[in-house]
């Protein structure tokens, strides 16, 4: 967990927020609305979804603003709504059936390039989704912070409530998970 | 790709996952998102009067009990002496108190009197 953070600049904004500077919203918007996005998407496997779950979590921002303190850094506290929404959805089962309708949405839509390259590509990623879905969702959303968003251990641990050492456990878990499910796509890239 | 000089990333197995994990990529953005999240905005209800005033007053609230704390401090130290019966001056007691000690004579005086038929 993090001790009396400095208060970063995200923070800064969000306490101008909570003073009444709108725009200040708007600019954490524009700094965080991506990678808030990428971590939705690749956390539910479903790009409309995804954006739901960012809506929800910038309204829940926005709704909390005049009881903000800074207790950590703004992206920590933000990751951790974002993962609090998306395991909350995971453990619902109603979004597999919409899950695997728009992934066949997806497949026909992608088979338009028609190339060989292109199609073993999407074979290849089929392959990334479905491993990193295989997941349990604690190390899905541990192991999408450590190499898609660059978080250490020690935010990722302020994000999932949890020790620095139960990160580590969750990653070496998580990453040995993937590395014998696609055994077969990591040999060929040596 | 994250490299926190743990043996875990060490390997050229583990580095080939790292690479292969790159090919996951994300799509880009609705072009609605941002139109569709000040709809939804503008759609929550805004905080009461009260929340804001409260906010505005929650750093207050510690120096607002202090002061309270030393003004009381200060009354007390500062109290004033425990006042005379309403209404009575010191010199009014005073003639009270002579006249008291006149009852009191005179009636020794009597009873003095009643002891001792010859006066």
């Amino acid at each position: 967990m993090e001790g009396a953070p400095a208060i970063d600049f995200d923070a800064q904004l969000m306490l101008r927020v909570r003073e009444g500077d709108e725009s200040c919203f708007h600019t954490l918007l524009d700094r965080h609305r991506n990678s808030l996005i990428r971590f939705l998407y690749r956390m539910v496997q479903d790009s409309g979804t995804a954006e739901d779950l960012a809506q929800e979590v910038f309204l829940r921002i926005y709704r909390s603003r005049t009881n903000y303190e800074v207790t950590a850094r703004f992206t920590t506290w933000m990751f951790r709504i974002a993962t609090h929404i998306a395991l909350n959805l995971l453990r619902d089962e109603k979004h597999v059936r919409r899950q695997t309708e728009l992934g066949a949405e997806r497949e026909v839509a992608d088979l338009h390039p028609s190339t060989e390259q292109r199609l073993v590509h999407n074979v290849r990623v089929n392959e990334i989704r479905t491993a990193i879905r295989s997941l349990p969702a604690k190390q899905r959303a541990a192991v999408l912070m450590h190499k898609y968003e660059g978080m250490d251990y020690s935010q990722i641990a302020g994000v999932l409530e949890c020790s620095e050492s139960a990160v580590k456990s969750l990653l070496f878990r998580a990453y040995e998970s993937l590395r014998a499910k696609l055994a077969h796509l990591v040999r060929g890239e040596i | 790709m994250r490299d926190d000089h743990n043996p875990q990333f060490e390997t050229a197995e583990q580095q080939a996952l790292l690479r292969l994990l790159d090919e996951f990529e994300a799509p880009p953005v609705s072009l609605d998102f941002n139109p569709r999240l000040w709809r939804a905005i503008d759609a929550s209800p805004r905080p009461s009067v009260f929340q804001l005033v409260r906010t505005w007053l929650k750093p207050a609230i510690p120096l607002g009990v202090l002061a309270a704390l030393l003004i009381a401090g200060f009354a007390f130290d500062h109290r004033s002496p425990t006042p005379s019966a309403p209404g009575v001056t010191a010199s009014e007691a005073d003639r009270m108190e002579r006249t008291l000690d006149d009852i009191q004579l005179l009636g020794q005086f009597e009873k003095t009197q009643e002891g001792d038929p010859a006066v």
